[in-house]
């Protein structure tokens, strides 16, 4: 079965290969190109919200083609190779999509995945934190040879504007794979992986894939990709999708009196001391698109945030040293809600979510 | 810079005042029960229309006669003699008798001994307030009727690093026995319960300054209606 995925996206009815899919899937098996794929939440075809939404007049706007009913996006920068990408629906979640490309991975994150995240307020990217990582490594392990070869950390100091990043080879299986030690502060950013061809028609004969994970919920695969569509892709589908409802449960009860909030819960004791508290709400405003006012920091932090992309605003409390509560006040999407967890994520360290009900 | 520093103050003071009444609520409900009404038009015998920020009343019903207070929030000390004597002044008629309440009392009217005078203060000026509010009452007269407390109400984190606002009454009595140990002690009120309450609420009975209006329609009210992309949103 696990090769279902796969057939899906890259095969039509009859039987062929198609489009893009085809041409990376070849470049990738000849061991020359890297397949990248992000997974995307959308409620309309993200082919025609990027249409929608991309800034006129910019040399980043895409032009779209249609090939064999799907679209392939085709973004031009000046004096630099086109960036192709094409976008296909999940099978099991109607809300998410993929985008493949071939391009290089720096590409395909500089020119595509920033252009969604600065100008298309209505396709949110789940950011992973590490556990969803582990699930996803975990699950694309399995049935196959995987072992875990390089990881990415980061640690954090207590300036957000500051971490250490390092890279460690490491050798485990993928299934043991457990994360980068617990430390306070410290979280994983990518992992790698080799995946053996065990299982899936749809790996390259011979060496084995490499597939890389990273927490802003990109894949790169190299040398086959049985394991990426086979399961990996699936698994994260399944949890950008579970938490998009999530938060769409928030996001619905934002025109009440007291609406539910949101309790982003961090690993670490990231709000304990004061005296940053300054650098903290600085961190929370250099989200893009997105206006701040700062009612006080003292001892604790309370602002209001206007997210200018879709007209949501949130309330903004720090009330423990670990922990966030999110108000949406009005009107707040789901979108954009994911867009801010990412941020605050990306700038204090791995979280959990969690629902607060408002009553009423 | 000192326009902006006045601006400052301006948007705090009113700021604290919203956070008092907030917290004030909350505490009494808890201490004895009682309910909040904001800016109730209250008469004096003379028939003179006062409004005290709050008045707080627990229905006589519950355990003999019902608490009764007149609370009013002041975020600092006013630095002028002149602005001394008018507070003076605004708290002895509060501490008088007064009509207007929802409860009858157990006597029937106002008298003054039935109900409690609350100043509510910023905790970093209570020592002032304790010290100059007194000084201030005697002077004109006779001081003020009914019982009267400094409660001072501090932002505040708990030992283990959640927000919380602290209240403590600086002198004076307050005439229910659980609420004036509990407060002469020091009642926290964790900012979580308050959370949902201190983030939607941002004006109280009483003008605001325009800077607080403008600061509440800039980040919450007009980006939901006047971005020119609004028709766009997906939800």
């Amino acid at each position: 079965m696990a090769g279902r995925e796969y057939e899906e996206l890259l095969y039509e009815r009859g039987g062929r290969l198609q489009g893009l899919a085809r041409a990376a899937d070849a470049a990738a098996s000849a061991g020359g190109a890297t397949i990248s794929v992000a997974v995307l939440h959308s409620r309309r075809y993200p082919a025609r919200e990027i249409c929608e939404w991309a800034p006129d007049g910019d040399a980043r706007r895409p032009g779209v083609s249609l090939r064999n009913g799907r679209a392939v996006l085709t973004l031009n920068g000046r004096g630099r190779r086109p960036v192709r990408v094409a976008i296909v629906r999940s099978r099991g979640q109607p809300n998410v999509y993929y985008a493949l490309s071939d391009c290089p991975p720096a590409d395909f994150k500089a020119r595509f995945v920033s252009l969604l995240d600065d100008h298309i307020p209505t396709i949110s990217r789940a950011h992973l934190s590490n556990a969803e990582m582990r699930s996803i490594v975990g699950a694309a392990a399995e049935g196959r040879d995987a072992r875990v070869g390089l990881v990415s950390t980061r640690t954090r100091r207590a300036d957000p504007e500051k971490c250490d990043l390092r890279t460690d080879r490491v050798d485990v299986p993928a299934a043991e794979f457990s994360g980068a030690g617990d430390e306070e502060g410290s979280e994983i950013t990518a992992v790698e992986m080799r995946c053996g061809r065990a299982g899936s028609a749809c790996d390259a004969a011979g060496s084995p894939g490499m597939l890389t994970v990273t927490r802003d919920c990109r894949f790169e695969a190299r040398r086959g990709t049985g394991a990426l569509f086979g399961a990996a892709l699936p698994r994260a589908a399944d949890l950008a999708a579970g938490r998009a409802e999530k938060l769409r449960a928030i996001s619905r009860t934002a025109g009440r009196r007291t609406p539910d909030s949101l309790i982003v819960r961090f690993k670490g004791r990231v709000f304990a001391d004061d005296s940053k508290n300054r650098a903290r709400v600085e961190a929370i405003g250099s989200m893009p698109l997105t206006g701040l006012v700062d009612w006080h920091r003292d001892p604790f932090i309370h602002i209001a945030l206007a997210d200018y992309g879709d007209c949501s605003t949130y309330g903004i409390l720090a009330l423990a040293s670990d922990e966030l509560v999110i108000i949406p006040r009005f009107s707040a999407t789901d979108a954009s809600m994911s867009r801010l967890l990412n941020h605050v994520m990306e700038k204090f360290g791995d979280a959990a979510i969690e629902r607060h009900d408002g009553g009423s | 810079m000192a326009g902006i520093d006045a601006a400052g103050a301006e948007i705090r003071a009113y700021e604290f005042t919203v956070e008092a009444i907030a917290c004030i609520e909350r505490a009494l409900g808890d201490l004895a029960g009682a309910g909040l009404r904001q800016g109730p038009r209250m008469r004096t015998p003379g028939g003179a229309v006062v409004t005290p920020d709050m008045t707080l009343e627990s229905s006589p019903g519950h355990g003999g006669a019902g608490y009764r207070a007149v609370g009013e929030a002041k975020a600092s000390f006013p630095r002028h003699a002149a602005a001394v004597d008018q507070m003076a002044r605004q708290v002895r008629r509060y501490g008088g008798e007064l009509a207007g309440w929802e409860y009858e009392a157990a006597g029937g009217g106002g008298r003054p001994s039935d109900h409690d005078v609350l100043v509510c203060v910023r905790a970093r000026h209570a020592p002032d307030f304790a010290a100059g509010l007194p000084a201030a009452l005697g002077k004109g007269g006779a001081g003020v009727e009914s019982p009267l407390s400094i409660i001072g109400i501090a932002r505040d984190k708990s030992d283990g690093g959640g927000g919380e606002f602290h209240l403590k009454s600086h002198s004076g009595t307050i005439s229910h026995a659980r609420a004036h140990d509990a407060l002469g002690r020091g009642w926290p009120i964790d900012a979580r319960s308050l959370a949902d309450e201190l983030d939607g609420t941002k004006f109280y009975d009483s003008r605001p300054p325009c800077r607080t209006s403008c600061t509440c329609c800039g980040s919450t009210c007009s980006p939901t209606s006047c971005t020119a992309r609004s028709s766009k949103r997906s939800a």
